[in-house]
């Protein structure tokens, strides 16, 4: 079988389930990382791949008219942390219970207590900035998530959210001016 | 270039996204300006802690069952259900190829009987009422005569029984054939 990701889809949407597990096992970690930034909480991380990725498989068909599934899956797993993202403002957060996740996490989660601070692991500046990036409308949350967190490019971002690269340079214009205030304040303290 | 210019242009510039000579004229304008490179700073610090600040690495385990989680809720539910409506459907066919027999069944027993009483030997005449037919049997006659009971129906009697098996068989449907018009009375 070819590897290729345009070549994977083809065969997946032709109902080839192997190619489907596949493409599973390429993007599901980066799902993940994105699901987490956005939701902050394994669980919640969780659900959007697991969620995405049933999506997607019901979607086979329309994957036959998508020029770039990257985009489109990322678009799904977006569109699902922004709607998981509302729900937990309404109803709650949610928040991990470290005796229930896989043992890394539990690991990670262990060092984001005890590392020591330097200029730029500053713990409590992270989670300040933490705090302040989740305070912000989901658009603006996706757009510096997907930009400065994730690495990807204004295009590419403009395809994920499907909306003009202008609107991406603005959301993420705001975003970054609100992150800002609150990383000055925090250093003016000092 | 302004201070208004430099901020405008700093996350650009931190992106890689100025063109060359732009980039060249921000740089020696960070060089000699205090206040443009405190902004550019803090923008770079924001982004070093947010591009730092990555996601936990749940590991192979919890992504391979993931996987398996996935490949349940999809794949394997979606096999589950075709097969389940296969199943269904191939029910129902039998069900309705029961029936079918069924009505075959009891439409070779109508013949039968039918045949059976156009064609006895009893001893009273057997007469046949059949849309005001009035059939009566030569088998009977001649067995009223003491004849023998093995006699041979007549061509005539062997139209009224045909007759007979097809009314009963067909009911409504007989006068559409056209062949059947010089078996009618
Ligand atoms: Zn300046």
């Amino acid at each position: 079988m070819q590897d290729s990701i345009p070549e994977l889809v083809k065969a997946f949407s032709d109902g080839d389930n192997l190619a489907f597990a596949i493409l599973v096992k390429r993007y599901q970690r980066k799902i993940y990382a994105l699901a987490y930034q956005m939701l902050g909480n394994h669980l919640d991380a969780d659900e959007v791949v697991q969620e995405t990725f049933v999506r997607i498989y019901h979607k086979r068909q329309e994957l036959k008219h998508v020029s770039n599934f990257s985009s489109f899956l990322i678009r799904v797993a977006a569109n699902y942390s922004i709607d998981l993202l509302r729900k937990r403002k309404i109803h709650g957060e949610l928040t991990d219970d470290p005796s229930s996740l896989p043992g890394n996490i539990q690991i990670y989660m262990s060092r984001r207590v005890r590392t020591p601070s330097d200029l730029y692991e500053d713990k409590t500046v992270m989670e300040e900035i933490r705090r302040a990036l989740d305070q912000l409308p989901p658009r603006q949350k996706i757009t510096a998530v997907l930009h400065d967190i994730e690495g990807f490019s204004k295009t590419e971002i403009a395809a994920i959210l499907e909306c003009p690269e202008a609107t991406v340079r603005s959301n993420l214009h705001i975003a970054r001016a609100k992150l800002k205030k609150i990383l000055k304040n925090r250093l003016s303290k000092e | 270039m302004t201070h208004r210019h430099i901020t405008d242009v700093i996350d650009d510039y931190i992106d890689e996204e100025l063109d060359i000579s732009t980039a060249e004229e921000v740089r020696r304008h960070l060089e000699q300006c205090r206040t443009c490179r405190a902004e550019y700073e803090l923008a770079l610090r924001l982004r070093n802690i947010l591009s730092g600040n990555s996601a936990p690495d749940p590991g192979e385990d919890y992504f391979n069952e993931v996987s398996a989680l996935i490949s349940a809720k999809t794949v394997e539910t979606y096999q589950t259900e075709t097969a389940v409506t296969n199943l269904e459907q191939q029910r129902r066919n039998n069900k309705r190829a029961f029936y079918r027999s069924l009505v075959s069944v009891a439409a070779s027993l109508v013949i039968f009987f039918t045949a059976l009483i156009f064609g006895s030997t009893q001893n009273k005449p057997v007469t046949v009422n059949v849309l005001s037919y009035q059939g009566t049997s030569r088998v009977a006659a001649a067995t009223e005569n003491d004849d023998n009971d093995n006699v041979i129906l007549t061509p005539a009697e062997q139209r009224n029984l045909i007759k007979g098996i097809i009314l009963l068989g067909s009911p409504g449907h007989f006068e559409q054939c056209g062949i059947l018009s010089d078996l009618l009375p």
